[in-house]
């Protein structure tokens, strides 16, 4: 099995991992023997897990009252406390001090005892019946690669629920247990047994809708369409000859024509228009036969022009539509339209790391200012927050492959923005749509969804009317924050850019970038399963990185054999090398021809597998030297003859008179251990078989 | 179609114009001139004329991805109302003023 075959320990997923099936196996064990602390052991297993994966918020009546640790420790503080008297009868008071409060047991129960005097009241007296649900939950790195979902809800002395989503590498094993359960107590002893709140804490919360009844609930959906835009990778900007390199000092890639100098003339980057009519075909989009620049007008000064150069009403792509996998499924989204326009400055406010503006000012580089940017606008056909990191990596991986942009997260290349709203399951049109801002990675893209629907259909539960905005994620808290409310909605007012003349690609250009579009990565994926037998996740990792497939292709091609161990030096091995040094798989210093090499090393058994993936690899990485060349003068050369290994063979008989008579004695566990000892005494280079052959002639 | 004061106003403010009641009577009858003259030609039968984006009858101006020198950054800045260093430095912007 390749877990093992990782350096996985000191992952924090791994240990969650572990964790989980432990607790499993004990929890079973409990199970048999009816033990009644088997909650207890849950509540602890639970609050470990809590703990690493750092997410838990509590909410009393629906009403959301606590994130993060400290609503672990009321959560559990409120649990617990139930059934906790003391026994002298004195007032025992236990902190745990966290930023926003402490908590103290009491035999009357459990007080929260803030330490700011913010909005909090005064003290809740929290009973384990007041609360609604107490939810733990977080994303599950795993072998820093996968990702997925854990999530336990704990529903106020009924019922624990706990599930895994969408853990990529896991995804077969883990969605079939899609482990729901264990329970508490049975569903209809929680029907049977409403929910009682106290009187202290339904003042607090008087305002909040009463606790979960048996009747049935609205059921809401979410809406959600997404706006990326990509930098385009060319080497000049959109409208002058100025570099488009990244990272040099502020302003000193500027030109008259980017920073609006009156008099200067735009000419639009061929290059630029290539590429995004080559993402509009790769998306199945129509090419507009003439599409137009339109002057965007706003005053902002991230451009120094005072508009943007953009498209309005004529894109050059409409329509077309992407397919991604999410949670095992295959979705499609469609798109709506591809334009091209130009990026605008970079600007620092007061406070921000690096040089800092002071709070009166903020500072502005020009030097991203008209880099070609494409902007890809999704139909609203998404419809949960996991959807929404599925189909940024799969336009990621399509732009790569394109060639179209570096699609560099960290560097800005690819930024989005999205648009949800909610819905009455069933309910034809939208709901109030809330534009979300400022997600900077995938994992925010999703749990700034995942927030904004847990907003918005709580304001909807609650009775109260959404308002059309824009919000920000906040990385940090994990919220999105409104902003003020807009005097008068943007107005943009668009005209036809009088420097540009309209764009009207003729065909026989079309004809060729057409023709030029490599294979997509649906099709490659589907070619790799085909072709060499991969498993889809490894044919997935692959193509996510267009470079790693075409060396993973060079190797098969030099071998000259099967793809599937190909496929396992470069997704393990060469994975495992590439990450120690921070470098992708085929930039390990090991090229197609010496894996292909490597594998016909193992085929010829001319070397042992476990030396082939170790040390072998390990000095052509370093060295760059020929992996045959390296075995031979190493040493590391298999020992399959009988009579060089028989030798070894005998002296580990014995040396080891003892194991040697509980084998004979009919016991055969302890002949991995000889076998072991062999391998020591030729340092990993005998042939196992020709070894258990061996020994299992003289024993 | 006349236009009103409102109109003037909301399209002043929106290009960041400072109007007084004189020129916003002013510029009120000189806008409702141009749309009037306007309207006149959407009077003509027009259906089978496309909308015209430009008046130069040309398309496909464009050049070749390549690099020209670009050292303008320092007269550029020098010309700037107000500077940091490399920076340029304008009053503080509000996070979601757009
Ligand atoms: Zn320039």
């Amino acid at each position: 099995m390749n877990l093992f075959r990782r350096r996985i320990w000191g992952d924090r997923g791994t240990w969650i991992a572990v964790l989980v099936a432990t607790v499993a196996v004990v929890d079973a064990w409990i199970m048999r023997h009816n033990a009644p602390w088997r909650t207890y052991v849950l509540i602890i297993w639970v609050v470990i897990v809590a703990w690493l994966l750092g997410y838990t918020e509590l909410r009393i009546g629906r009403k959301q009252i606590r994130r993060g640790r400290d609503a672990m420790f009321l959560g559990l503080a409120a649990f617990v406390g139930e059934e906790r008297v003391d026994p002298t009868g004195e007032r025992t008071r236990v902190w745990s001090g966290t930023a926003a409060g402490a908590l103290a047991f009491e035999p009357e129960g459990i007080k929260w005892v803030p330490k700011f005097g913010d909005d909090e009241p005064g003290e809740i007296s929290l009973q384990w019946s007041d609360v609604y649900s107490w939810r733990i939950g977080g994303v599950l790195p795993f072998l820093g690669r996968a990702s997925g979902y854990l999530l336990f809800t704990l529903y106020g002395g009924r019922e624990l629920v706990f599930a895994i989503y969408g853990v990529r590498n896991w995804r077969r094993t883990v969605r079939e247990a899609a482990i729901v359960g264990p329970t508490l107590l049975a569903p209809e002893a929680a029907a049977a047994a409403p929910v009682e709140a106290t009187d202290t804490a339904a003042e607090h919360f008087a305002a909040a809708p009463p606790p979960p009844a048996a009747a049935p609930e609205v059921e809401y959906e979410a809406v959600i369409g997404l706006e990326c835009h990509v930098e385009l990778a060319t080497e000049s900007k959109m409208f002058c000859g100025c570099t488009t390199t990244f990272g040099t000092a502020p302003n000193t890639q500027v030109c008259a024509v980017c920073t609006g100098q009156p008099g200067t003339l735009p000419v639009p980057n061929r290059k630029a228009i290539e590429h995004t009519l080559r993402i509009g075909m790769a998306l199945g989009g129509t090419i507009a036969p003439t599409s137009l620049f339109h002057r965007k007008n706003y005053f902002y000064p991230d451009m120094p022009k005072n508009y943007q150069i953009s498209q309005y009403d004529v894109p050059m792509v409409t329509g077309g539509s992407l397919e991604y996998d999410v949670n095992g499924e295959t979705r499609r989204c469609r798109v709506h339209r591809v334009h091209l326009e130009e990026d605008t400055g970079k600007t620092r406010h007061g406070g921000e790391g690096g040089r800092i503006a002071d709070s009166e000012h903020s500072l502005i580089d020009y030097n991203r200012a008209g880099i070609p940017l494409v902007e890809i606008v999704s139909e609203a056909d998404l419809r949960s927050p996991d959807e929404a990191p599925a189909y940024l990596a799969e336009l990621r991986t399509l732009l790569l492959t394109l060639g179209v942009s570096d699609v560099r997260l960290e560097e800005g290349s690819l930024r989005c923005d999205a648009n949800i709203s909610i819905r009455p399951k069933g309910q034809e049109e939208f709901g109030v749509k809330v534009e979300v801002k400022n997600m900077n990675s995938l994992r925010s893209v999703q749990r700034a969804l995942a927030f904004e629907i847990e907003r918005q259909t709580e304001e909807a539960k609650g009775g109260r009317t959404l308002i059309q905005e824009t919000r920000h994620f906040d990385e940090s808290s994990g919220r999105t924050i409104g902003g003020r409310t807009k005097e008068f909605s943007a107005d943009y007012r668009y005209f036809p850019d009088p420097d540009l003349v309209p764009l009207s690609p003729p065909q026989g250009w079309l004809d060729d970038i057409r023709a030029s579009i490599p294979e997509l990565p649906t099709a490659r994926r589907r070619r790799f399963v085909r072709e060499h037998e991969l498993r889809d996740e490894d044919a997935r990792t692959l193509v996510d990185d267009p470079k790693l497939a075409d060396a993973f292709e060079d190797a098969v091609r030099a071998y000259a054999g099967a793809g599937k161990p190909i496929a396992r030096w470069y997704n393990e091995d060469l994975a495992q090398l590439g990450n120690d040094k921070g470098v992708a798989p085929q930039d390990v210093g090991v090229t197609p021809a010496h894996v292909a090499e490597l594998q016909r090393l193992v085929d010829e058994q001319k070397v042992t597998i476990s030396l082939a993936k170790g040390d072998v690899l390990k000095r052509v990485a370093e060295t760059g030297q020929d992996p045959r060349s390296v075995v031979e003068s190493s040493g590391l050369t298999q020992i399959a003859d009988e009579g060089e290994l028989g030798a070894v063979v005998d002296e580990v008989i014995a040396a080891n008179p003892d194991v040697v008579e509980r084998i004979r004695g009919g016991n055969e566990g302890p002949k991995g251990f000889l076998v072991g000892e062999v391998m020591k005494r030729t340092r990993g280079k005998a042939n196992a078989q020709v070894v258990q052959k061996l020994l299992g002639e003289r024993l | 179609m006349a236009i009103s004061s409102e109109d003037v106003q909301h399209v002043a403010r929106l290009a960041r114009l400072e109007l007084t009641d004189a020129e916003v009577e002013l510029f009120r009858d000189q806008l409702s001139a141009v749309l009037e003259r306007a309207q006149r030609i959407q009077q003509l039968p027009l259906a089978d004329v496309p909308p015209t984006a430009h008046p130069v009858p040309l398309t496909n101006v464009w050049r070749e991805d390549v690099v020209e020198p670009c050292e303008m950054g320092e007269p550029i800045l020098a010309n700037a109302p107000d500077r940091d260093g490399e920076f340029f430095r304008v009053p503080r912007i509000l996070e979601d003023a757009e």
